[in-house]
């Protein structure tokens, strides 16, 4: 096999080196290894040492740092928001909106909330795979205390108008919840000027390390959820256990690094990005999933007829890809998102995730082309006419 | 996903895939599988004296499929063509360390095998049919 090729930076992206150092200094730092909910000296310097990243993460999205509650990842914070906040709120109405787009922490979360009697309307996206405003505008009911809708689409990247639906979800009277783990750092996110409630937000998508992600919750519309975990206080007793000072603070230089470069990464991105797809739909018989228009700079999910999905697979082996969610990657089932575009099932499988980062380079994509077009050429003269 | 190596091996380089080459005898087809389903399997064998002179496949399916068909068609190049009426695909899928869960689809194997013997075997039917006839 030729040099593995990584091109599945919406599943995971590697931890950048500034990162990486800053949790280094705090894991060796004698001054951070206490308990940070302690109240003598030691447990008040672990504090101080965790208290700027809150701030780092809240610039990112437009918030205050007293609004930021850490969480194990962005599947933690989307069922704290969806579950908390439904539990919390149904003494004024018991009805749900999401979309059947939307990633399973989000779908199997409104499962477990329909399996308590709440009501969950599953939004069909259109056929560029946007939920439209106007379709949770029309969904919305008297009882309808939340709806969640991820602000760029995990599998096809695109670009949901978060800023209607919080202008129509703020009229209502809803709690607009956003899964925005694609979004942060590739697009900018103002949660104050979008009325966005609740959003969840993971490290290791933005170049931090795996096992911390957070939850905004806004201060004057949601200071509240019923907490999923039950323990100490911390996190406001939003969410106890003892804060890993160090995955905080990765998360907080994650944070700042990514605002930093929020003017610089998503453009050079974005090139790739458009490179690719010339490259990739100037070959026969391969088509755009999603909206062309309304898309992150990242992702670019394709489907190629005439292959079946996993040969196709095998013979693009040496590069790093995904043909859906990761998280729903070992099912063989065909994607329930291309599905519900109404993409037959044998091209949902043969569809293929591709998401670019940091690391990514113009050879790698041109490489991914090639490939593309010579395993796709090879299984069609193979296959049956 | 980890494939064995035989697998990787057929998959890189099938043997018998394409077009039957030219040759004497008479030229069979059998076809099996839908899109819908994620297997398509086809062969064509040309057979000469009841025996296949030549067999070729074209699939399209997974990588063990794609492996079946090339040791399949390997392993039937100069059988009688009677064998294809009860051909199973159990020892090349053992042969090939097919999962459980992959064997379902190798059953069009099968099927895509008897259906060429069965349009040989109509052939015969109707060679003998018009034998009798004749005065």
């Amino acid at each position: 096999m030729s040099e593995p090729v990584y091109l599945d930076y919406a599943a995971s992206t590697p931890v950048d080196p500034q990162v990486a150092d800053a949790m280094d200094a705090c894991l060796r730092d004698p001054d951070a290894m206490a308990n940070a909910a302690a109240t003598h000296w030691a447990g008040r310097a672990a504090a101080a040492r965790a208290q700027p990243a809150r701030e780092q993460v809240a610039q990112l999205i437009g918030a205050r740092a007293g609004e930021i509650v850490w969480t194990s990842g962005a599947t933690e914070a989307d069922n704290l928001a969806l579950v908390g906040a439904a539990r919390f709120q149904q003494q004024r109405g018991r009805h749900i909106i999401t979309a059947l787009t939307e990633h399973p922490a989000i779908l199997e979360s409104c499962r477990s909330l329909q399996a308590e009697g709440f009501q969950v309307s599953y939004l069909s996206p259109n056929g560029a795979g946007l939920v439209e405003p106007e379709s949770v505008a029309a969904a919305l009911r008297e009882d309808t205390v939340l709806v969640s809708l991820a602000h760029v689409n995990n599998e096809l990247g695109v670009i949901h108008d978060i800023a209607a639906v919080g202008a129509i979800c703020r009229t209502h009277g809803a709690l607009l919840h956003v899964d925005a783990a694609q979004s942060a750092g590739r697009e900018s996110i103002d949660v104050k000027a979008q009325q966005i409630d609740l959003l969840s937000l993971s490290a290791h998508k933005m170049y931090g390390p795996k096992g911390i992600g957070a939850l905004f919750l806004d201060a004057e519309r949601c200071r509240r959820v019923s907490p999923l975990l039950h323990g100490g206080g911390q996190e406001r007793g939003l969410r106890p256990g003892t804060l890993p000072v160090h995955q905080v603070v990765g998360m907080g230089m994650a944070a700042e690094l990514a605002r930093a470069r929020l003017a610089s990464d998503p453009p050079a991105i974005l090139a790739l990005r458009r490179r690719l797809e010339a490259g990739l739909l100037a070959l026969p018989d391969v088509q755009l999933n999603g909206s062309p228009e309304q898309r992150s700079c990242h992702i670019v999910n394709v489907r190629v007829g005439g292959v079946e999905g996993e040969s196709l697979r095998l013979g693009l082996r040496r590069f790093a890809l995904s043909s859906g969610s990761a998280c729903a990657a070992e099912s063989g089932e065909p994607s329930p998102v291309l599905r519900s575009l109404g993409i037959a099932d044998h091209l949902a499988l043969s569809s293929l995730r591709i998401s670019l980062g940091r690391g990514s380079t113009a050879a790698e994509v041109d490489a991914l082309v090639a490939a593309v077009d010579a395993t796709s050429q090879r299984l069609r003269a193979l296959a049956p006419a | 996903m980890d494939y064995p190596a035989a697998v990787l091996a057929h998959f890189a380089a099938p043997r018998h895939a394409g077009e039957l080459p030219q040759g004497p005898g008479a030229v069979f087809s059998g076809r099996a599988g839908a899109l819908a389903e994620g297997v398509v399997v086809s062969f064509q064998l040309r057979v000469l004296n009841d025996s296949i002179q030549a067999l070729t496949f074209r699939a399209y399916g997974c990588p063990y499929t794609l492996a079946a068909c090339s040791l399949a068609a390997e392993g039937l190049q100069g059988a009688p063509v009677a064998l294809l009426r009860d051909f199973t695909i159990g020892q090349v899928a053992d042969q090939l360390q097919v999962p459980p869960g992959k064997r379902g689809a190798l059953l069009r194997i099968e099927d895509a095998l008897r259906s060429c013997w069965r349009a040989w075997d109509n052939s015969q039917l109707s060679r003998s049919s018009a034998s009798r006839s004749d005065p």
